[in-house]
């Protein structure tokens, strides 16, 4: 008789990180079909384009490094890479935007760090910044939130538009994005600062634009979609509650700050919260656990650091949302925090962890 | 301090952070009482079952031992082992252990006899009335370890708890999935558990005594709570999360605090003892029966009777599982211990030993094998799991890039490697197994640099020392010379007159030597060795007196033959006919015998001396020592000249005393083995030769009546010319000389070439 040797413990949970990566993919379905209805078919192209050009690098990159590719691409890391930066895109960006942002986060911002569990930065929002500061134009394209239907186009327009900016009825992108109705081609974020700029107040910007019930038509279903999804990611123990919260809190507090301290000219906590990225970044991006803080102290000031930052581009920075510059921000910042928030081991004196300083949502 | 005790009493629970709740599965063994196994055919017992190291043999093999004997006595922190029945001692050789490793262990083999014969069993009867160090030899002497985990020695708990303890922990947690031995004890012993909790309360004397029991237990709660009714214990049940059973863990839950990073836990006021631990001090105190057995869960889906068993030590994994029902078919896997820390067997025939409280044999889809390590993806689940407040995913991450020193910053030392973190990784990564490398690693790295640090104090302790040793010696040196000087300067008046007899002898020896021709040799000579000069000239001295001596033992024969001369000079001299016949006769015999004695020496110098027929050896030859031969030449020279001198003075042919000379000389110089001597000797009885031959000649011419010999034979001539009248004394001299030549000549034929050789 001779038997198998294994080291202990010889009893583990049945979670695995393929199946992590999945549920977390399968759990930004409800957000997705939110933006479907509100933006059109484009999100499901750019689904398709994101992770074929996902799946596709990260191959190619592991045949070079030598290294095993299907129990790799198993670990479904990559997809959900794909999947996070392809709803972050205006869906209708053309197709060789989405491609190369998806290539760069899987090349660049992943496998030459050493793959997965090696890299420093969010692959996705790293890709997403490259991609806003190198073709601005395309990366701002986000058209009105009609509801289905009403867009004027359909699944295969979706596609000519994306693949040759051009409708099947022979419609620029620029006409399409110009608006079937007339409404103004700005996210509700970029109108709202821009008509700040313009002198208007808060509250008249809101009465001038009645936008839906909590932060403009569309965004709002597609946040609190996307919010729906992180408490089942939260239910599911896939995430941690600690940087979601942090992200949201942060956010809300320094709104709420702004807000009580000059409410004319600060758009309200509840609209940052469910205006552009803010219900995605805070569940599904800042999440991400490999770029993340890993101590529970460290993750909650990671998720308010990003909060505040998100808040400050938003109000006084050059892009209308900042989920993504805030989120690479704060990556910066991981190996510090985490330095400083180890927790007190059993059997050790309590030892004084520098505080951050900026731990407002502490 | 009392806040604590009070909090406690009020019946409050602390938490641990961390903790998993794996699925417990102990129901699958607790279904029947405990079952006692057959005896197996044989034991095995390890010597070393316990933390630390193991004892001395007090048996040896074919001894026959009683239940109960001890097989090794426990010294210096080492526990004695006993035999668990009666039987022969086997074998005593090394086995594999139950280790994680598997490494041979020294292990005796017993063969039970099925008798089951106790030996004298002792126990304390009234235990609460002695002093407690008496108990606690007796729990030290019945070999009695942890029984929960790894074994540390209960005596040594006991012995360095504090005086005012404040809590005595019976740890019945068992948080262990699958363990259930714990558990069945407490059901079915709960009363000798009490027994034993007022044993250790009189040893430890503590302020609060608990019994921590997880919740998933309700009948060994009850059970217990019974059986300590009215003593102040208080038990109590604590949630189900492992591992609430760790020592560290239960102390939390129970009382809030933290036992020190590296200390024990009477530094925070603790002693905890297994329930497994206190039934067997109970056993020992109570009964005087050593640890021989214990209870170990038999369960996992590959058994059919999956329960738990009283088992001897020693007893092989196979017997119990045999008794067990184990499916082969199912389990491919054997693990000693539990699911969460246990370790697997590479065979069933590892014995049994003090801290094995689970045989599980799970099935694959059971406890499936772990899958494929994926990469770490900072999930920090691990560190939500962690009981002790670790960083597991940075441990991982410094231990397996053989960053050691940060993984020793991050305190890995702390880990108490439950497997926690390992449990709930999502990448399956062996995180407990990186653990154990990367301690192991540091403690050999930390041990190394030690050794290395000693090895560095030695050897400059060993620097230090051999200076101090080398001023030390110098000092005395000098202080010696000192002393000497002083004596030599004491002394110096009484050596005087021995200084100055050698230093006379000295310059006699050097006024011969410069008188005769050969000093400008020895000055050559001397020149050639000067470091050997006052050697060389001593032993010529010693050569020269030698010859001296026997320069004047010749003469003294001479003389004694002049003396008798008269018989063969009577003619030619005037002295006393009488005496000189006598004398004659004396010195014929003497010469024969000498001649006899030369015959049986046969020494190569007589032979070189006939052999060589060279006249002028000493000055011409290279000999082996020029020097010598030219000393000995100058000697028999001037030897010669004091003979001719004496014979002329005398007018008597001292040809008896010349020719009895060579061979007496050569008797002499035989016994030495120096060939210098040797040639020296050789170089005289060359000369002498010469001179005999000469005189044979003359005795021939005389004998034919020849006028012309003397003429050219300047010194014998005289002699020969005087002894030409006396035909008679010619006529034996010319005998004498010829038997000794002839005797010579035999010699000569008989012996090798080389000294002639040297010669030439």
């Amino acid at each position: 008789m001779s038997f198998k040797l294994a080291a202990s413990p010889h009893q583990r949970i049945p979670t695995r990180t393929s199946k992590l990566m999945f549920t977390v993919a399968l759990a930004a379905l409800p957000g997705i079909a939110a933006q479907y209805w509100f933006f059109g078919a484009g999100v499901f192209w750019q689904l398709l384009l994101a992770i074929a050009t996902a799946v596709a690098s990260e191959a190619l990159i592991l045949k070079i490094r030598g290294k095993e590719i299907a129990s790799t691409l198993a670990d479904n890391s990559a997809m959900l890479t794909g999947v996070l930066l392809a709803i972050s895109l205006p869906p209708l960006a053309p197709w060789w935007l989405v491609v190369i942002g998806t290539a760069f986060a899987i090349i660049m911002v992943k496998q030459l760090y050493g793959g997965l569990g090696y890299n420093l930065f969010n692959p996705a929002m790293a890709a997403y910044v490259m991609l806003l500061i190198s073709f601005p134009l395309q990366m701002t394209s986000w058209h009105p939130a009609t509801g289905f239907g009403a867009h004027g186009y359909g699944f295969i327009d979706a596609a000519y538009l994306i693949f040759t900016g051009f409708s099947s009825e022979g419609f620029s992108l620029a006409q399409i994005l110009s608006g079937i109705d007339g409404v103004t081609t700005a996210t509700p974020l970029d109108h709202f600062k821009t008509s700040l700029t313009q002198g208007y107040t808060s509250s008249e910007i809101i009465a001038n634009n009645p936008q839906g019930m909590l932060a403009g038509i569309g965004w709002d279903w597609v946040n609190l979609a996307y919010l729906a999804s992180g408490i089942y990611l939260l239910q599911q123990k896939v995430i941690r509650w600690h940087i979601p919260v942090g992200v949201l809190g942060g956010l809300f507090v320094a709104a709420l700050v702004s807000f009580l301290l000059s409410p004319d000219n600060t758009a309200t906590p509840i609209f940052h919260l469910f205006s552009g990225a803010a219900m995605l970044g805070a569940f599904f991006i800042a999440t991400d656990p490999v770029s993340a803080s890993t101590t529970v102290k460290g993750r909650l000031i990671f998720g308010g650091l990003i909060g505040l930052l998100v808040y400050l581009i938003r109000t006084h920075g050059g892009y209308p949302d900042g989920m993504a510059f805030a989120v690479l921000l704060a990556n910066m910042c991981v190996p510090l925090i985490d330095y400083y928030t180890q927790p007190r081991t059993y059997g050790h004196s309590e030892e004084t962890p520098l505080e951050d300083g900026k731990g407002e949502s502490s | 301090m009392e806040t604590t005790l009070n909090l406690v009493k009020l019946g409050k629970l602390w938490d641990f952070p961390g903790g998993i709740h794996p699925p417990v599965r102990k129901s699958i063994s607790t279904s029947h009482p405990i079952k006692r196994l057959p005896l197996p055919d044989h034991l095995y017992l390890p010597l070393k079952q316990h933390v630390g190291r193991g004892g001395q043999l007090l048996v040896a093999v074919g001894d026959h031992v009683l239940k109960g004997q001890a097989l090794s006595s426990g010294e210096q922190g080492a526990l004695p082992i006993h035999a668990p029945t009666s039987g022969k001692v086997e074998a005593i050789s090394d086995y594999p252990s139950a280790h994680p490793s598997a490494l041979p262990e020294t292990t005796l083999v017993l063969r039970p006899d099925g008798e089951e014969h106790w030996c004298e069993r002792n126990p304390i009867d009234t235990p609460l009335q002695q002093p407690k160090s008496v108990l606690i030899e007796k729990i030290a002497t019945s070999g009695i370890a942890g029984l929960g985990g790894a074994g540390f020695p209960a005596s040594r708990k006991l012995d360095g708890a504090p005086e005012s303890l404040e809590f005595l922990i019976i740890n019945g947690a068992e948080c262990e999935p699958y363990i259930s031995c714990d558990d069945m004890l407490m059901r079915e012993h709960a009363e000798e558990l009490a027994t034993g909790i007022e044993l250790l309360v009189h040893i430890l004397n503590p302020a609060m005594v608990l019994v921590g029991i997880e919740d998933d237990k309700p009948e060994a709660i009850e059970a217990m709570a019974k059986a300590t009714e009215g003593l102040n214990v208080l038990v109590k049940a604590i949630p189900t999360k492992y591992p609430s059973g760790g020592e560290k863990q239960l102390i939390q839950l129970l009382t809030g605090r933290e036992v020190p990073t590296g200390g024990l836990p009477y530094q925070c006021g603790v002693v905890m003892h297994n329930i497994g631990t206190t039934y067997a001090i109970k056993r020992a105190i109570c009964d005087g029966e050593p640890l021989l057995e214990r209870v170990v869960t038999v369960t996992g889906e590959a058994v059919e009777q999956p329960g738990n068993y009283w088992a001897h030590f020693g007893t092989p994994v196979r017997h119990l599982l045999e008794h067990a029902g184990y499916k082969s078919k199912h389990g491919r896997r054997i693990i000693m211990g539990g699911p969460m820390m246990g370790f697997t067997l590479p065979h069933a025939n590892i014995p049994l030993v003090k801290i094995s409280n689970c045989i599980l044999v799970p099935s694959e889809q059971e406890l499936p094998m772990a899958g494929q390590e994926m990469p770490c993806i900072r999930c920090g689940q691990c560190a939500e799991a962690c009981p002790a407040s670790l960083l597991p995913q940075q441990l991982y991450w410094y231990s397996a890039h053989k960053e050691l020193e940060k993984a020793r910053e991050y305190k890995l030392f702390d880990c108490i490697e439950c497997g926690a973190c390992a449990y709930v990784c999502p990448s399956e990564i062996p995180l407990v197994h990186y653990y154990r490398r990367a301690k192991s690693e540091l403690r050999q790295q930390d041990a190394e640099a030690l050794k290395s640090d000693r090895a560095k104090q030695r050897f400059e302790a060993r620097n230090e020392r051999l200076e101090q040793a080398k001023l030390e010696r110098e000092a005395r040196h000098r202080e010696a010379v000192a002393k000497r000087q002083a004596a030599v300067a004491n002394r110096g008046s009484q050596n005087q007159g021995a200084q100055e007899a050698v230093a006379a002898a000295m310059a006699r020896v050097k006024a011969q030597q410069s008188d005769q021709p050969p000093a400008a040799i020895i000055d050559e000579q001397g020149n050639l060795q000067p470091d050997n000069q006052a050697a060389i000239e001593a032993r010529a001295k010693r050569k020269e007196e030698a010859a001296k001596r026997r320069a004047e033992k010749a003469a003294a024969k001479a003389k004694q033959m002049e003396a008798e001369s008269p018989t063969s000079d009577s003619l030619a001299s005037a002295k006393d006919p009488r005496k000189a016949a006598v004398a004659a006769a004396v010195a014929r015999a003497k010469a024969k015998a000498e001649a006899k004695k030369a015959q049986s020496a046969e020494t190569p110098d007589e032979e070189t001396s006939v052999t060589e027929p060279s006249p002028e050896p000493s000055a011409d030859t290279p000999d082996v020592d020029p020097r010598k031969a030219a000393v000995a030449a100058a000697v028999a020279r001037a030897k010669a000249k004091a003979e001719a001198k004496k014979a002329q003075g005398a007018e008597t042919p001292d040809n008896e005393a010349s020719v009895a000379k060579p061979s007496s000389e050569p008797s002499a110089d035989t016994t030495d083995v120096d060939p210098r001597k040797a040639a020296v000797a050789a170089a005289v009885a060359r000369a002498k030769a010469k001179a005999e031959q000469k005189r044979r000649e003359a005795a021939e011419s005389t004998s034919d009546q020849t006028e012309q010999e003397p003429k050219t034979q300047p010194a014998p001539a005289p002699v020969a010319n005087e002894n030409a009248a006396d035909a008679k004394k010619a006529a034996i001299a010319a005998a004498v000389a010829k038997a000794k030549q002839k005797a010579m000549e035999r010699q000569a034929a008989a012996k090798s070439e080389d000294s002639s050789e040297e010669d030439a």
